[in-house]
């Protein structure tokens, strides 16, 4: 095919990449071309949305090299940490030889995850059937439902995503933590009822609050297997109260938090400490040497700033478009999307579309800062 | 009447499986060898000589399956062997390089001497540091934690039971071949604790474990004594929450003492600051700079002028920071004690244990002082958790639930959009393994083995160190080569054992590779 012919090796190669062939680096440019071609008249023979393949056949692995970097750390000088900053993205583009993993293994499978107490991911890998049935509707969706207590009450459906075309994984934002959830991908029956295709494990719960039981059930420790060496003792000097009861625990609870001494809890700031804590803003500066996050210098104020970007457009259909050098889907309708998570520094996007035929290209640049000022 | 407060040190010592037999040098093979020069080395003399000065301590020091296994690897015992004598050797060039400059010789002379001693001390115990931390167990001076085997973070795996399973079983197993006896203590990868994990960990016999404070704040009832006293599941096992105000005092990049000026610079290192000239052979085989070791600055400052680094100056600086954090524990359990009900606040600071003489020079020091003078404290005393429980009067029962010590306090650090794709791939080959083992229950000649290499490289391919370099943005190409090798590994014996077509001489070679857990049992992926 001429389309192919006039196309330099490595352009060849990174087609090959894009639509998950495998055993291709080794190829001459005659066998690569042969190897598209075939691809292409199998795709016009079978018109549904056909994910890769099987897993690669196996081959040996060619040697490789050790990477030239140094260990990156925290406070490095800035030519130390540009010599060591090198992305997934553009790693993907860079090891072009080896074997690669497969795109996708198209066994159905549906799996939810619990990121946080308000976020959960959720990603699928659907079988060719599935995928077919999913993005043939009008609606494909990805519903979230609250499994009832003890399985034997109701599932509350949570909320409905429409999905962009084509989506393999999705982050899900809850208002309720703590709750046991589970996902569906499938689409909105004649009569609105929802018709699942898919359905996930049910995720762990993570609640985001402290627990308003303060029960005081206490046993020795180490009594034993299970609850067999159990036995509830009754706790020390027991409080006259349940309001000083509470009192006592609230006044832990701020000690335990990391507050200043000499800090009292009032209520108003408790629930500041509260959110505090429900945000994790009480460790998260504290977890190793490679992680330098401003901390909350005064427990009286504190800001926590956090921000995601979605980049999102349309094109010819067809198109090919590249974000940070990744292909992104492109949907039948010419609609295309990526998420990125948005950490301090200078986040650079670089987006390159490409027309069906390849003879135009056109870019876009997005360059997005944060900066979060360490506290004084 | 019982102390009034005791501080529990826990040092998590762990490295990935890092061990390429392939190549003569291998550039994260160093993160073992400065290591051990650095830190554990370090740390083992730091407790020997506490032991002879008759001081009287106890902490909890964590050795996870991987370091474990690399330490008693005889390859990478070589090579650590061979790595050292080039420092020693760089380190008297060093020493004659200087010698007409008397503000830096002085600093090449301890350089050179701490290497010598590292090399004394590794030939005296036989390169057995296992065996030397085991003895220092027996003396009642460490609780040797163990961790899951691989450091696979444990909350997204847990759809999984099977493999978290796995994961215990085999930590459990390695610990005992390698320090002849049953771990009683866990560090949970990245402090992560999740829903139902501890009735897993109390089927392994392990009987206590840390979670972050809010892990334990925001347990089911609400925990009368904060993060201050020990609780205990349901099931029975033992929960310790992380004192964060500590935690502070030494982790934190702007208030805790390893940023003070007077301490030795981490990366002004000859490596990068010498012609190339001079130092040829201690930086890579394609001559791009690494770093030796040998680094004659300290902080200084946040300006790129750095100052000579003053011992002394240092030295003094680590025993008043040790006397500051003490005294800080004593004020914070003043505080505290009306609130206890009578009962000994117990404050849990757990560390990387890496952070002590790797990142910061003067730690170990620290340490020992910091022991020290707990030591000669009336209200306060070192201990270790499992020590804690021996005496300990009744414990809260509650139920804890997602948590981790990362970035914001749950998963978010090791699953987000730098590494969330490898997910799909993890548990797909997790899930084929569970399918494999509950398909050939009694394996035996080369499928065995080709199930078990099989459970090595799921395994190696769930370790939390990987996602965490894709996601802090530092050597992310090694880390995803290593995901990805590991997981191409498991599909082609996947494959084979489901075809029962096992490639011998491949599998004979990767099982000289990949060579850790050679006690594995694939059948720990059985329910």
């Amino acid at each position: 095919m001429d389309k192919f012919q006039n196309k330099t090796l490595s352009e060849l190669l990174q087609l090959a990449r894009e639509w998950g062939l495998s055993g291709y680096s080794k190829l001459k440019k005659s066998e690569l071309v042969r190897m598209l071609t075939r691809k292409v008249s199998q795709l016009s023979k079978k018109p549904s949305r056909k994910a890769p393949a099987a897993p690669p056949a196996p081959r040996k692995t060619a040697p490789k090299a050790p990477a030239p970097r140094p260990r990156a750390a925290s406070a490095k000088t800035a030519a130390q940490k540009a010599a060591t900053r090198k992305t997934a993205a553009a790693h993907h583009q860079a090891a072009g030889a080896g074997k690669r993993l497969p795109e996708a293994y198209q066994d159905g499978r549906m799996t939810l995850l619990t990121r946080d107490p308000f976020w959960l991911y959720c990603y699928w890998d659907l079988t060719d059937e599935q995928q077919e049935k999913l993005w043939s509707q009008e609606n494909p969706s990805l519903r979230l439902v609250e499994e009832g207590a003890g399985g034997t009450a109701a599932a509350r459906e949570v909320k409905r995503i429409p999905l962009a075309r084509g989506a393999r994984s999705w982050y899900i934002q809850v208002d309720t933590a703590g709750r046991p959830y589970r996902a569906e991908l499938g689409h909105d029956g004649p009569d609105g009822q929802f018709q699942p295709i898919a359905s996930s494990n049910l995720s762990t719960q993570a609640p985001a609050t402290v627990s308003p039981d303060t029960g005081g059930e206490f046993a020795a420790p180490g009594g034993g297997a299970g609850k067999a060496g159990r036995a509830a003792v009754a706790a020390g000097a027991s409080p006259s109260s349940v309001e000083e009861e509470r009192k006592r625990a609230d006044r832990l609870f701020v000690l335990s938090a990391g507050a200043r001494r000499g800090f009292a809890g009032s209520g108003e700031a408790l629930s500041e400490l509260a959110e505090r804590l429900q945000r994790g803003l009480a460790s998260e500066q504290l977890h190793s040497g490679a992680q330098q996050q401003p901390v909350p210098e005064q427990a009286d104020y504190w800001l926590v700033v956090d921000a995601e970007v979605i980049v999102y457009g349309a094109t010819v259909p067809g198109s090919k478009v590249f974000i940070q050098g990744r292909a992104v889907d492109v949907d039948g309708g010419g609609r295309f999307w990526a998420r990125f998570a948005l950490p301090d520094g200078t986040l650079s996007i670089p987006i390159t579309g490409r027309s069906p035929d390849e003879r135009f290209q056109r870019r876009a640049l997005i360059e997005v800062r944060r900066a979060t000022e360490p506290p004084r | 009447m019982p102390a009034r407060g005791a501080v529990s040190f826990l040092l998590h010592a762990h490295l990935p499986f890092v061990r390429h037999p392939e190549h003569e040098h291998f550039l994260e093979e160093d993160w073992l060898f400065e290591a051990i020069t650095e830190c554990y080395l370090p740390l083992l003399e730091t407790f020997e000589e506490l032991l002879q000065r008759g001081v009287r301590f106890r902490l909890n020091l964590v050795l996870t399956p991987t370091l474990l296994s690399m330490l008693s690897d005889p390859l990478l015992s070589k090579r650590f062997r061979r790595h050292l004598e080039g420092l020693i050797e760089l380190a008297e060039r060093e020493v004659r390089r200087t010698r007409a400059d008397a503000s830096l010789q002085p600093l090449a002379r301890m350089y050179r001497n701490r290497f010598r001693a590292a090399e004394k001390r590794w030939s005296a115990g036989r390169g057995d540091l296992i065996g030397a931390f085991g003895q220092l167990e027996q003396q009642g001076c460490l609780d040797i934690f163990t961790s899951a085997a691989t450091h696979a973070f444990l909350p997204l795996l847990s759809p999984w039971p099977q493999a978290v399973r796995a994961q215990l079983r085999c930590a459990v197993r390695t610990h005992r071949r390698l320090l002849g006896r049953n771990p009683r203590g866990i560090w949970l990868p990245e402090c992560g604790m999740y829903h139902g994990l501890d009735a897993l960990l109390r089927e392994n016999g392990i009987e206590a474990t840390v979670i972050d404070a809010h892990g334990l704040l925001h347990a089911r009832p609400r925990p009368r004594f904060g993060v201050y006293a020990p609780a205990v599941t349901p099931t029975g096992l033992c929960l310790f929450a992380r004192d964060l105000e500590s935690s502070r005092q030494v982790w934190s990049a702007r208030e805790g003492y390893p940023g003070h000026p007077d301490y030795r610079d981490f990366y002004r290192d000859i490596g990068w600051d010498l012609p190339i000239r001079q130092v040829r052979r201690w930086v890579q085989p394609d001559g791009s700079r690494k770093a030796t070791g040998i680094k004659y600055h300290r902080i200084t400052g946040p300006t790129a002028h750095k100052e000579l680094y003053q011992p002394g100056l240092a030295e003094r600086r680590a025993l008043l920071h040790a006397a500051h954090f003490v005294g800080e524990r004593r004020r914070q359990i003043e505080s505290l004690h009306p609130h206890l009900e009578g009962r000994t606040a117990v404050i849990v600071a757990p560390f990387d244990a890496e952070l002590f003489g790797h990142w910061w020079h003067e730690g170990p020091l620290f340490l020992a002082e910091a022991l020290r003078l707990l030591d000669g404290d009336p209200d306060l005393y070192s201990e270790s958790m499992l020590g804690l429980l021996r005496d300990s009067p009744p414990l809260q029962v509650v139920t804890p639930f997602l948590s981790s010590w990362g970035q914001h306090g749950y998963c978010g650090v090791w699953l987000d959009s730098s590494n969330d794709w490898i997910y799909n791939h993890l548990h797909r080959a997790t899930e084929q393994m569970i399918a494999l083992t509950r398909a050939h229950p009694t394996a035996t000649g080369w499928m065995r083995r080709a199930l078990n290499q099989c459970a090595r490289e799921v395994l190696l391919a769930q370790s939390s160190d990987f996602p965490f370099m894709m996601k802090m943005n530092t050597t992310v190409d090694y880390a995803v080569r290593r995901v990805e090798d590991h997981l191409l590994a498991a599909n082609d014996l996947i494959q084979q054992i489901a075809t029962g077509r096992i490639r011998r001489r491949e599998l004979a070679a990767l099982e000289q590779r990949n060579n850790l857990f050679p006690d594995i049992d694939y059948r720990d992926f059985a329910i």
